[in-house]
């Protein structure tokens, strides 16, 4: 590692395939112990950038570098310093979770202790004496994660990491991710799971057709997430609607014909309709957790085509 | 060269090999069984030999059947140990880099802190490892069976003939493992191999079709493969085989450069 180089740095970094796009012209940088989420859906170009940052593919102009190093002349270094899952995960079949990690560890055998890769083990649940061919999804992206995160580099780039694992999986996932972050490691997540990179991600940045379209701090894309309130009256408000609109960030959705179901979409604070609430006939309500599909929605309402998948609705609770 | 890699690469190598080799030892048996019906019917044989046309005797390779040289040289070493070994050097060596791009594997392969040509170097290394043990299995396999059959066992042509058998198992190796770097699927470098290979041998059978035809020889590999002329104390073509070490070589070497330099999108 190069010192006083930042853990990713990339400037006007593009990659074409012949006619086709890759990205063009991304310039970002994620500072040490950040956690950068990295969103878009799927042809963005968000595989496309990881793999410059390993080395697999050659930047068509621009460059990135890792602690200082170029990623792709260089990638013997930077390799050094990363901790990769990739997002469609593929081992070798006919080896057990213990060998190949073992194969793995062995590249670099004094940072790999044999306690760590144990206690992953352990907490993500998977028996690592099983051969690989007769593993689930799930287990073979746990075994995915063990290997990313056992030798404590001090840069981990995860593609989807969480997919494959179950709802509970998921949780303790994120756990360890916090645990790496207060360790200072930092953390590249690219990830359609929208809560895994809202719950632990510093900023975000949004790609859109191989395009940075943004890249803003957490803080202010939960100030953009809207979030949706249904609201269960006792008796039909008088002027609701007017009364909705005149609140900062709020809008209606929908009121059934009845007038009691009414649905109400949010942005920003909710002191404002908290207040409003207390004046209301409320039998029941619900509010959805706040996600990042919104914003996804905000950045991409330019671009109708470019909307994103159902995927993006995979939230975990 | 990277240890860990080449140790790993070994272990499928070697399992691999083993049953090629086993496939080796028990052909090789059956047609040392033959021998001594060979041998006591000399005569007959060489009659029968002399009765076919002799461009039709020289591009198979035979000299003569009576010798354990002649006959080991036409009844294994000439056409079907190629074929086995050929067929391993081809699929093994179209499987280094295609194959992991093929199964999706090469992402968290070339993920680890070596450079991809060490990591490709090592497994050429591995296959160069298994195609010498092939050509140990038959010469030790060999050995027994002349020791068996009463034949005079020389050690110098012993180790003649497997300079000779693994020189056209490096070639042909060689140029399997360049094609593989340039593809995403074994499927299509190992047939391309496979038709190269076939050319070569194409090209030495139709230099045995008369004089003006000979010169097709030199463009084929299968010129410097002289196994039974090892195997009988006689001269071979000492550049030849040098000639294929480095064009194997050669072609290894260069299928770093292309795997070092490629894109490699799973």
């Amino acid at each position: 590692m190069r010192s006083s180089q930042l853990p990713i740095e990339a400037k006007q970094l593009t990659k074409r395939y012949g006619a086709q796009r890759g990205v063009t012209g991304l310039t970002f940088s994620v500072e040490p112990g950040e956690v950068f989420g990295f969103l878009g859906p799927n042809g963005a170009g968000k595989t496309t950038t990881i793999r410059q940052l390993l080395g697999l593919i050659r930047p068509t102009s621009g460059s990135v570098h890792v602690f200082g190093y170029d990623c792709w002349s260089e990638s013997k270094q930077t390799k050094a310093s990363i901790g990769y899952l990739p997002g469609d995960i593929h081992l070798y079949e006919n080896l057990t979770g213990q060998e190949f990690l073992a194969f793995f560890a062995a590249f670099r055998s004094a940072a790999v202790e044999e306690r760590r890769v144990a206690e992953l083990a352990q907490r993500l649940e998977i028996d690592l004496r099983r051969k690989i061919k007769h593993l689930s999804k799930g287990n073979r992206q746990k075994i995915g994660i063990i290997q990313a995160l056992m030798h404590g580099a001090p840069l981990l780039i995860l593609d989807e990491p969480s997919s494959g694992l179950d709802p509970l999986k998921q949780v303790d996932f994120i756990e360890l991710l916090r645990e790496e972050k207060e360790r200072g490691t930092t953390i590249l997540l690219s990830s359609h799971a929208l809560v895994e990179v809202e719950r632990i991600a510093d900023r975000v940045a949004i790609v859109r057709e191989g395009e940075l379209v943004a890249v803003e701090q957490m803080s202010a894309i939960r100030r953009l997430q809207e979030r949706r309130l249904a609201l269960r009256l006792r008796e039909p408000a008088p002027a609701l609607p007017e009364r909705v609109r005149a609140l900062d960030g709020v809008s209606v959705v929908s009121v059934d014909p009845s007038g009691l179901n009414v649905e109400l979409a949010v942005r920003g604070a909710v002191q404002p309709l908290l207040r409003l609430l207390a004046e209301l006939p409320v039998d029941d309500f619900t509010f959805g957790p706040a996600d990042l599909e919104s914003v996804f929605l905000h950045y991409y309402g330019a671009a109708p085509d470019a909307a994103p998948e159902p995927a993006l609705k995979g939230a975990v609770v | 060269m990277s240890l860990v890699m080449l140790r790993r690469a070994w272990r499928d190598q070697a399992g691999n090999a083993a049953s090629y080799a086993v496939g080796i030892i028990l052909y090789s048996a059956m047609i040392l069984a033959f021998f001594p019906v060979a041998r006591d019917h000399a005569a007959a044989f060489n009659s029968y030999l002399s009765a076919m046309p002799q461009a039709l005797i020289r591009a198979f390779g035979i000299s003569d059947f009576s010798t354990f040289s002649g006959f080991v040289g036409a009844e294994l070493l000439r056409i079907i140990w190629p074929i086995i070994v050929e067929v391993f050097a081809i699929m093994s060596g179209a499987a280094l880099v295609a194959q992991e791009i093929e199964r999706g594997t090469a992402e968290i392969w070339l993920s680890v802190p070596e450079s991809r040509a060490r990591l490709l170097a090592s497994k050429i290394a591995a296959l160069f490892l298994a195609e010498l043990g092939l050509v140990i299995v038959t010469v030790i396999t060999l050995a027994i069976g002349a020791v068996i059959l009463g034949e005079p066992v020389v050690l110098s042509r012993l180790l003649v003939l497997g300079v000779v058998l693994l020189s056209l198992s490096i070639v042909v190796a060689g140029y399997s493992v360049l094609f593989s770097a340039f593809f995403d699927a074994r499927g299509r470098p190992a047939g391309i191999a496979a038709g190269v290979t076939i050319a070569f041998y194409m090209l030495w059978v139709a230099s045995s079709f008369g004089s003006s035809w000979s010169w097709l020889r030199y463009l084929s590999i299968y010129a410097a493969f002289q196994p039974q002329a090892a195997l009988g104390g006689d001269p071979i073509p000492v550049l030849g085989v040098i000639a294929l070490f480095i064009i194997g070589l050669a072609c290894a070497g260069a299928s770093l450069v292309v795997f070092q330099r490629r894109d490699v999108a799973v």
